[in-house]
């Protein structure tokens, strides 16, 4: 197991598929103790925890966002996830800063991913680092509420068959809009 | 003129449902253009498309939030605009949508975040 500081950076982070293929774009902002991302690749919370542990935090706490293969039943086969990638940045790294301040929190570090996520696969990762729990606790939930919220990050559920895709909230329960951009039914 | 030279313009992009709507991520529209006519100029372009996505929608001009009914707002050659549908919002009466998203589209224009006044209203 690699020690905290060898841990790879999320900038470096590759498919460990063997075949050489274009770059993803990747985007990031970060700042002391913050860092924000969206990527087309796999996450890795390994990396993503070493970036928020620090001598001073008895406590990270981090949270994985699954894709979940129904929505209120309905079989979802895939999701796919787009972004205005400088905006979203902006965005999350205005609600790390406010969540950070707010709770005193060590570090913190979230990252989105882009593009189709399979099923099962994680679509979010928050990080977050604090002396104690409690805080840790709260500020992580906190950041991934406002994430979902307001990060300008949407996601869109594939249904397979006729139906299609439905433009989703980025939120539990919300209903949808059409792919063809129509109110979804129901 | 010759007919040659490019328009000024300015560049608007098109996310999720928007996307979905024209069928393209991005158009370009002469400038300037007050902010006020741009919705009128979309609708004249994508019949149907104020009442189907606009109007729960808020409007990016370089990354900055704008309130789309500011008389004296104008879209200037070479700006990026951008129509950002509801993240956690589809799904309300697009009246109360459309409140909601100018409530807090006039929250982030003063540069705030509305952390601790962030309503559940999913």
């Amino acid at each position: 197991m690699a020690s905290p500081a060898e841990a790879p950076k999320i900038a470096t982070i590759q498919n460990d598929s063997v075949a050489p293929k274009m770059p993803n774009p990747h985007y990031r902002q970060q700042e002391e103790s913050i860092s924000v991302a969206l990527t087309h690749d796999i996450l890795d919370p390994l990396s993503i925890m070493a970036e928020v542990k620090s001598p001073k935090a008895g406590a990270i706490v981090l949270f994985a966002g699954t894709t979940r293969d129904n929505f209120d039943g309905k079989p979802v086969t895939h999701l796919e996830y787009t972004s205005y990638p400088p905006r979203a940045l902006q965005t999350m790294i205005s609600i790390a800063r406010s969540v950070k301040a707010k709770h005193s929190l060590t570090a913190i570090c979230m990252i989105h991913r882009l593009g189709v996520v399979p099923i099962s696969e994680e679509s979010i990762l928050i990080a977050v680092s604090a002396p104690h729990r409690h805080a840790a606790w709260r500020g992580g939930e906190e950041a991934l509420e406002e994430c979902k919220e307001k990060a300008e990050v949407w996601k869109l559920e594939e249904f397979g068959g006729e139906e299609g895709g439905v433009w989703r909230a980025n939120r539990d329960g919300a209903k949808g809009v059409r792919y063809d951009g129509g109110p979804e039914e129901g | 003129m010759p007919e040659e030279l490019p328009r000024p313009h300015f560049r608007i992009l098109y996310f999720a449902s928007a996307a979905s709507f024209t069928r393209k991520p991005s158009d370009t529209f002469p400038a300037p253009m007050p902010i006020t006519d741009l919705f009128g100029v979309l609708e004249r372009q994508y019949p149907g498309i104020t009442k189907a996505v606009l109007d729960s929608c808020a409007v990016t001009v370089n990354l900055e939030y704008v309130d789309v009914e500011e008389a004296k707002a104008v879209i200037d050659v070479g700006d990026e605009v951008a129509i950002i549908p509801p993240r956690g919002r589809i799904g309300l009466p697009s009246s109360e949508a459309r409140v909601t998203e100018r409530r807090l589209r006039a929250r982030r224009v003063e540069g705030e975040t509305g952390m601790e006044e962030a309503e559940d209203i999913g």
